[in-house]
């Protein structure tokens, strides 16, 4: 058995390809679409890899992150398999790469209009924390009938029980239109997704669903019109051991034996760039 | 300086060589043929066929090789291969009222149109290791004669109806309302343990319907292709498969009536068979469809558990920091 | 002689199931109390169901003003007309009221289920109610498992009214209350009934509540409506045999 260009064959691509369109064309809609079988298990990012292995070409460059490291084994598996199937170049630059596949996390590098970004879902229905049915859920996004939501957010600011929306995979709405999930990537990086120059592409191969951002789209996280978005930055002074930057998003590296907390940029790359500075 | 979590290309290539390693084991033992497995091993063979979607017994037997007999991973390689092959079209249904059974029993009919068949079961075993086995030649056992001359004269155990072209649930997005051959389709594609245990809870359920084995049939049973182009139909082969016919009575006043369920599974898979048609009845009887379909996947089940194995530190970290901010809020 | 305003809703020959109901009329008018008032059995909450826009009837129709079939609307239609124009108070809080989420939040949210977006506007009519229906603001946060009865009943109210409906339906909205706690419930209802004009249809099994608050009773039985009066002369001259089982029952 041979294996094709990016391991799927032709009629597979092409129907990715269809969907893809179909999304760009509905912001912010999930599409039903077919994620073929792929050799990685559902969960460790096949929607992503079903997106990317359809759009690539012979000279595309790739960067695959995971939490925006280049360097995890998670990353390095994905860059690996299309390395083989597709004989590409990859790339760990942004400015490089004409196709980006993340997961958990929004590039912070500079992102420009030839690129396409393509996320890892693993829940594309952002209804479905407050409906158990498909049907209901798919029903609610045909009217943006989205008071629920609201009513969610009112609850965390008034319940004595704090119910609250995690601190990821915060809903946005698109184009004031569709409710979407930007993915488990952090609260802060939601503002990222807004007004991007660059294609953004959302797979979800188990749940059998893509969406999309076309260029320049109006993403907003959901917030109440007298109070704004907190993207939840934190205000403890943490700093990248690395690079030593403060604004950036940090992973908790380690707790010395003092009780003090160390952090370290999440995104790679940047946090390379400002140490070489 | 902490350079986080590199080296990954090296530390994968390392792994797959431990992995490899692993399978193997001690050297000093004879390596498995896959013609062993496919001959000996033949209930994880069956199953991975039917879960894997394929019937293939020695790609079967090769994922269970590779995949050290774990049945979840064989039929995960089996998938994923099965994805890159071409589709050809669709057979026409199978007739199973003309399988030549291994076995066919019944839990509702004391007569059976020719004879309740035990066949290969383990149902009247008893359960003490064999001792015997750990040896090397086990005695072959010669079968009874005249089995062979049971006239194939069953019931014809019908799947759904109503449908001219099946669904096929792979190029096809799992969306409402489910059609009768997408239901089939999942259910048969379904993890064996995920539909045994709906199906038992579904028994201890109160005033769930306990449904019956009408018929239970294993055998070998042909396919055909139907050839547009030239009109005609065309046998391709034989396949082996298990079908299991069952009923619920439904009680509903004027409108009682017995609720028929159905499962199937290539080869001798009988746990499957009756799991899947328990269930289906139950579907019938207003289980709810997509709680049953959009989770009974073994291979999607086990990938989304496995993912969170992934490092999940910005959402870990979003909730700590939740949870310390709502404690602090106390 | 005066002239009446169009009714509100009309629901004209309407039936249900092989018994349940059968040829059932009514009309609501604006600013009206109508107690729907039989025995258990008798259709009553069927036909209030399908009054609210909640149960498609077999037969019949719910006509708004202008000739607007309530269930020959699109669903999404009939939905969003549900969530602006009525308000539904059921027999079982559990059934209205999210037990999950905040008395506040189960209250604001008939407003962002119409749109509302703003968090300032929304708390504040969720205090004006919660002061409305006399409950302690303090409790605000907690969530409806742990007020009584009686207050869970207010807060079903509460979330019934804060969107300013044109009708505010009631299914036996004091069963399981102490006597005290009913009067109490009834008084306030009639106080809301005054202040907002919102017309009500009132589902009741007890002619002393209907005497209370309604301007006009019907009486169910066997799934048909039998007879319709005011409440007082009902009382005094109840005419047909189930009227007259129903005013006995008061004693």
């Amino acid at each position: 058995m041979t294996e094709t260009f990016a391991y799927l064959d032709e009629d597979s691509k092409r129907a990715v390809r269809r969907t893809i369109l179909k999304a760009l064309a509905v912001p912010g809609y999930q599409v039903p679409f077919i994620a073929p079988e792929m050799p990685i298990a559902y969960g460790w990012g096949v929607g992503g890899m079903v997106v990317t292995a359809s759009l690539l070409g012979a000279d595309d460059r790739l960067k695959v992150t995971d939490h925006g490291s280049d360097e995890t084994v998670n990353a390095v598996n994905i860059r690996a398999f299309f390395t083989r199937t597709a004989g590409i170049g990859t790339t760990t630059r942004t400015r490089e790469a004409t196709i980006v596949q993340v997961r958990q996390r929004v590039p912070e590098a500079e992102l420009v209009e030839r690129q396409v970004v393509v996320y890892q879902v693993p829940r594309p229905d952002p209804l479905r924390a407050f409906v158990d049915s498909a049907v209901e859920a798919a029903r609610m996004h045909a009217h943006a009938d989205y008071g629920r939501v609201y009513t969610r957010l009112f609850e965390e600011k008034t319940g004595s029980h704090g119910a609250v929306q995690p601190g990821y995979d915060y809903p946005v709405l698109v184009q004031g239109r569709y409710l979407m999930s930007p993915s488990p990537v952090p609260k802060r990086d939601n503002v990222r997704l807004n007004d991007c120059p660059a294609i953004q592409i959302f797979g979800a191969a188990r749940e059998r669903r893509l969406y999309a951002l076309p260029p320049y789209t109006r993403v907003e996280s959901i917030a109440f019109e007298d109070v704004p978005f907190d993207p939840g930055l934190p205000e403890d002074g943490r700093r990248c051991v690395v690079c030593g930057c403060g604004e950036s998003h940090l992973d908790h590296l380690l707790l010395r034996d003092d009780g003090m907390s160390e952090w370290v940029c999440s995104d790679t790359e940047c946090c390379a760039e400002r140490a070489d500075a | 300086m902490y350079v986080p979590v590199k080296g990954g290309e090296a530390a994968i290539a390392e792994s797959r060589k431990a992995l490899a390693r692993a399978r193997r084991g001690d050297p000093a033992v004879p390596e498995l043929t896959v013609a062993q497995i496919r001959e000996q091993m033949r209930g994880a063979v069956d199953r991975v066929m039917t879960e894997g979607a394929l019937y293939d017994r020695d790609l079967a037997a090769l994922a269970l090789k590779q995949a050290q007999g774990d049945v979840a991973e064989a039929t995960f390689l089996l998938r994923a291969h099965r994805a890159m092959l071409r589709r050809m079209g669709h057979s026409e249904p199978l007739d199973l009222s003309a399988i030549r059974p291994d076995r066919h029993i019944s839990a509702t009919a004391k007569e059976l149109p020719g004879g309740q068949i035990l066949g290969a079961t383990c149902d009247y075993t008893h359960r003490l290791l064999d001792f015997s086995l750990m040896g090397k030649a086990a005695p072959f056992p010669e079968a009874a004669s005249g089995l062979d001359d049971m006239p194939p004269d069953f019931p014809r155990a019908k799947g759904e109806e109503g449908e001219d072209e099946p669904v096929d649930i792979t190029r096809v997005p799992l969306r409402p309302p489910y059609g009768p051959s997408e239901t089939l389709g999942h259910l048969v594609r379904g993890e064996e343990g995920f539909l045994t245990g709906l199906a038992y809870t579904r028994l201890r359920t109160a005033g769930a319907a306990h449904p019956y084995v009408e018929d239970l049939v294993a055998g070998e049973v042909e396919v055909s292709v139907a050839l547009e182009d030239i009109g005609l139909t065309v046998s391709i082969g034989d396949i082996e498969l298990t079908a299991c016919r069952m009923v619920a009575p439904v009680l509903d006043g004027p409108r009682s009536h017995l609720s028929p369920g159905f499962g199937v599974a290539f080869g001798c898979n009988e746990r499957k068979a009756v799991a899947m048609a328990a269930v289906d009845q139950a579907l019938k009887s207003g289980l709810d469809s997509e709680l049953v379909l959009a989770h009974a996947d073994g291979v999607e089940a086990g990938g989304y558990v496995s993912h969170l194995k992934l490092p999940h530190y910005s959402d870990f970290q979003a909730d700590l920091e939740t949870i310390r901010r709502l404690a602090a809020d106390d | 002689m005066l002239e009446l305003p169009p009714p509100l809703l009309t629901l004209d020959g309407v039936s249900h199931g092989p018994r349940t109901l059968h040829d059932a009329s009514l009309s609501l008018y604006p600013g009206e109390v109508l107690c729907l008032v039989g025995k258990s059995g008798a259709g009553k909450s069927t036909l209030l169901r399908i009054a609210a826009g909640l149960l498609p009837p077999g037969k019949g129709r719910a006509l708004l003003p202008g000739g607007v079939s309530l269930y020959e609307l699109p669903e999404q239609v009939l939905v969003s007309l549900r969530r602006r124009r009525f308000g539904f108070v059921a027999q079982d809080a559990g059934d209205t009221l999210d037990m999950a989420a905040s008395a506040a939040a189960n209250i604001a949210q008939p407003l962002f289920d119409n749109g509302e977006r703003h968090f300032g506007r929304a708390l504040a009519a969720a205090r004006r109610w919660f002061a409305a229906l006399d409950l302690d603001a303090a409790r605000l946060g907690d969530r409806p498992g742990v007020f009584s009865g009686g207050m869970r009943q207010r807060l079903q109210i509460a979330r019934a009214l804060v969107h300013g409906p044109e009708i505010l339906f009631l299914d036996e909205p004091t069963n399981g209350l102490d006597t005290a706690a009913q009067a109490r419930l009834l008084t306030l209802l009639s106080d809301l009934q005054r202040c907002t004009g919102v017309a009500m249809l009132l589902v009741t099994h007890d002619l002393r509540i209907a005497r209370l608050i309604a301007h006009r009773v019907l009486v169910l039985e066997a799934g048909g409506v039998v007879e319709e009066a005011p409440p007082d002369r009902l009382i005094a001259d109840p005419r047909h045999p189930a009227a007259r089982d129903l005013v006995a029952a008061m004693i």
